[in-house]
């Protein structure tokens, strides 16, 4: 009976040495600061950051099998707002990989629509020294990126992808 | 001895001894092991014909006893028998015994299923009891974590499953019906069990009936019934002091370490019990306070608990109960990552929970004969919660009911529980709405002895349930089932019956929008069903082994589970899953009373399947095993607890998906190893017991619940003052 329990609790020991959940490797991801300049328009209900695999070049471009993240939502009128993707989601994981338009959006719904219409684009991440056109994020393996900021000019809004209203 | 040989012995040594004035009095006290005195207790002393029972106070003496050796037997149903050798060579010896609780021997066992009293060997279905001093020695401090080491029972975070009747539902609805003596003890609004509600320094015992028992329960007792049966009233007064002091400690992994001190948790409770006269009275309060081993997970908690019992006569007395507290919590809904794996993410941060909840029973009971038995039981339970969220959420539910339950023993071989029962709640919230429910039913059971080896039972339970300005639903649950005692300590049994749980207020009428998600109201939603099937065999192997095996089979239809609406992306509670649990349970017990040492070993076998998806059905672990080991030598005890789950197949992998529980996937066997010690100080004729427990004591990190890792491992320290 004593040997029993001796290898019992030694059989025990031995599927326990690694301790069970490990904590993970550094998740994918970024982070930065938005910027919000002029007035907030009174009709937005919401505002996310948004992040698509392949740029918004056409209206079909704009569907949820291309939107890879949705941020939580962004307080209405504040001045400025640092971001994380971690644990900020409300929609997808990032993935290490290529991304071809990350922006800030805003809805005048109370509820998440998928619908082109229903989005104006306050805000797009451009790649530094080049402001012509949207950025493209990479994201290597176990990597998180930092200052990914976007600029939001209410009184210059940027130029909206095709299906909007 | 036989009888001329037992003369002899008087003759030759006992009238003699008197004579000569060489005769003393052996005189003492029996308690239970949490000091109770223990009323009526056999006192013997072996090949003699000498004996006597204990009184009021548990006390006993034996006069003009001839000095000598003599072999002290103290027995009582319920309790491990007492032997010790006594020199009696002066006026007066004296002895302290303390009787241990058994539940080995299986036809001593009496339970409440069946809504009155019977041996849990005379059943047709699983049960199992587990007593209040396994409660104590582990310093448990919430009943949902005692069901973790009960046979056949898993436990996700707070929503207890039997047999895998349940998976994790964030509270909404419950599969086991929770009864405090009888009386149903589940929220009107969501419908979900509050551990905290039961006071559990006042237990007597805990029955679990495994299976659907609707058709004596009605909606809830779909997977089966957890009665919580509160202690009996002593006849003398009895004051317990309690307080437990424990800590955690630092977590496995560096990375986890958040916090630069050591977090701490304490429990105090005071409870006192009376007579007066035909009147008795016990109440308690308790304090606790945890600061918990994760960030923003603490809670603050007062408790307090009355129950009064007034005889009219000796066949009819009324009793009142109030059990309810007032607590505060902080919110962890699920960790930041597995790197950081006892912080909530940013936006739980702050978020706490205040609520109070109290129930509210009365138990009138009257026997009109020898035959016939009356109860009347009346209830309220208040609940009322609200949260520091965005949206400031809030609920306050009345739930009322009124049973009526009649037992008839229609003669020697025929028993017969009849009963009806009324109900009617009511809901404000700004999430469920402002609703209210009614429902009436009526039931009737069986039960007869065929041939003395065989007992037979049948019975049925209509149910009308009705959700605010909804169509009513009607349910029809019937069973049948049998016992037959093959030998005198071989018995088999076998269970068919139908059960049914009716949709919670909560389940229909949600509306809120949480992270920019809609939940709507599903005013469709109807009640779930089962099938449920049961054989079973307990055999006393030996005296000191006894063996309990058992297959089941449960099919259910309309399994309600929140679904995500692809129409429009809404999530909503729907009737979506055709589900089937097949499995088997073994369980082993036995004892080497000479050394004073039990041991308890329980395999669970699960295969669960959702018909519909052709998958296992979340959160249920295929495999569970658990051993108890107990040795208690002279005033101490030790034991040794281990539990094991195979990892769950299945969890909410949508939330992992949706990027709301990062690296929520991460999920391994579960196996709990804990040490306990004790000394009970009634043994030097000290009215105190002093408890240590080590829980998860390899620090092994698992989750029940995706995103939260279970208590690391902690210590804990429990006196307890009787007197």
């Amino acid at each position: 009976m004593k040997n029993l329990l001796k290898y019992l609790l030694l059989a025990i020991v031995l599927w326990n040495c690694d301790g069970g959940i490990q904590p993970g490797l550094q998740e994918p991801g970024f982070s930065g600061t938005i910027y919000f300049i002029g007035e907030w328009p009174d009709s937005v209900k919401r505002t996310h950051i948004v992040l698509f695999e392949k740029p918004l070049l056409d209206t079909t471009d704009f569907s949820a099998e291309n939107l890879k993240y949705v941020s939580n939502e962004i307080p209405y009128g504040v001045n400025e707002y640092k971001y994380t993707t971690e644990n900020n989601s409300l929609f997808g994981v990032i993935k290490p990989g290529e991304y071809g338009y990350l922006a800030v959006a805003q809805s005048t719904l109370e509820t998440i629509s998928l619908k082109r219409e229903d989005w104006t684009i306050a805000g797009i991440y451009f790649n530094p020294g080049d402001s012509t056109k949207p950025g493209r994020l990479i994201i290597p393996e176990n990597t998180f990126l930092h200052n990914i900021n976007i600029t939001c000019d209410f009184n210059h809004p940027p130029v909206q992808p095709p299906g909007g209203k | 001895m036989r009888k001329p040989v037992k003369i002899l012995f008087g003759f030759f040594f006992i009238i003699p001894a008197i004579i000569f004035g060489q005769a003393g009095t052996i005189e003492g006290k029996v308690t239970d092991e949490t000091g109770i005195p223990l009323v009526g207790v056999n006192i013997l002393l072996k090949n003699t014909n000498r004996g006597t029972a204990t009184d009021l106070q548990g006390n006993f003496e034996l006069r003009n006893i001839p000095y000598g050796n003599y072999t002290l037997v103290a027995s009582m149903v319920g309790y491990k028998k007492f032997t010790k050798n006594i020199g009696l060579n002066k006026d007066k010896v004296s002895v302290k015994i303390i009787l241990r609780e058994t539940t080995l021997k299986f036809n001593e066992v009496v339970v409440t299923a069946g809504k009155h009293r019977q041996k849990i060997s005379d059943l047709p279905v699983s049960a199992s009891v587990i007593s209040p001093y396994f409660i104590s020695k582990k310093n448990f401090i919430k009943l949902d974590d005692v069901l973790r080491y009960a046979p056949g029972v898993n436990v996700t975070l707070d929503q207890v499953s039997i047999r895998g009747s349940s998976g994790y539902s964030r509270g909404a609805g419950t599969r086991v019906l929770v009864a405090i003596d009888g009386i149903p003890a589940f929220t009107g609004d969501t419908g979900e069990i509050i551990w905290e509600l039961v006071p559990i320094s006042d237990l007597n015992r805990i029955e679990i009936i495994k299976g659907a028992a609707s058709s004596l329960y009605g909606s809830s007792a779909i997977g089966g019934v957890i009665n919580i049966i509160t202690k009996n009233i002593p006849q003398k007064p009895v004051t317990m002091i309690k307080t437990q002091v424990g800590a955690y400690d630092k977590p496995f992994h560096k990375e986890w370490d958040w916090s630069d001190k050591y977090r701490t948790f304490n429990n105090f409770t005071v409870s006192h019990s009376n007579k007066f006269d035909n009147l008795g009275i016990a109440f308690s309060v308790t304090r606790y306070e945890d600061m918990s081993y994760r960030m923003n997970d603490w809670q603050n908690r007062f408790s307090g608990y009355f129950k009064s019992l007034y005889k009219f006569s000796d066949s009819v007395s009324l009793s009142f109960m109030a059990t309810g507290f007032y607590r505060d919590k902080a919110t962890f809904d699920y960790w930041k990552n597995s790197r950081e794996a006892l912080i909530p993410s940013q936006n739980q941060i702050g978020n706490e929970v205040h609520s109070e909840r109290f129930l509210f029973g009365s138990i009138y009971k009257n026997k009109i004969s020898q035959r016939l038995n009356l109860s009347l039981k009346s209830s309220l339970y208040r609940s009322f919660w609200k949260d520091k969220s965005e949206s400031r959420n809030f609920s306050g539910s009345n739930q009322y009911r009124l049973e009526l339950l009649a037992n008839y023993k229609f003669h020697k071989n025929l028993f017969l529980v009849g009963g009806s029962e009324i109900t009617y709640g009511t809901v404000n919230s700004n999430i469920f709405g402002n609703k209210h429910s009614n429902g009436f039913a009526f039931y009737a059971q069986a039960e007869y002895n065929l041939t003395g080896k065989l007992k037979l039972s049948g019975g049925a339970r209509f149910d009308y349930n009705k959700l605010h300005d909804l169509n009513p639903e009607y349910s029809f649950s019937p069973k049948i089932g049998f016992n037959y005692k093959l030998e005198s300590q071989t018995i088999l049994r076998g269970n068919l019956t139908k059960g049914f749980r009716a949709p919670t207020l909560a389940e229909t009428f949600t509306s809120t929008i949480t992270s920019g998600i809609k939940v709507k109201p599903n005013p469709e939603l109807k009640s779930e069903t089962n099938y449920n099937f049961e054989i079973g065999i307990n055999k006393q192997l030996t005296e000191n082994i006894n063996l309990d095996l058992a297959v089941f089979n449960n099919e259910f239809f309309d399994m309600i589970e929140p679904a995500i609406d692809i129409t429009d992306g809404e999530v909503t509670f729907n009737n979506v899953t055709r589900a089937r649990i097949t499995g088997a349970e073994v369980t082993g017990k036995f004892e080497i009373p000479d050394i004073n040492f039990t041991a308890g070993i329980n395999y669970t076998l699960l295969l669960t399947e959702d018909l519909n998806k052709n998958k296992a059905l979340k959160y249920r672990p295929k495999h569970s095993v658990n051993i108890q080991t107990d040795y208690t030598p002279g005033g101490f005890t030790f034991g040794i607890d281990f539990r094991y789950w195979s990892r769950v197949e299945e969890i909410d992998i949508e939330l992992v998906d949706l990027g709301l529980v990062p690296n929520g996937d991460a999920r391994v066997p579960v196996y709990v190893l804990d040490l306990r010690t004790g000394y009970n100080f009634f043994t030097l004729g000290l009215p105190a017991n002093l408890f240590l427990a080590l829980n998860n004591v390899l620090n092994y990190n698992y989750v029940e619940m995706i995103g939260n890792i279970s208590p690391i491992r902690n210590i804990s320290l429990n006196l307890e003052i009787i007197f």
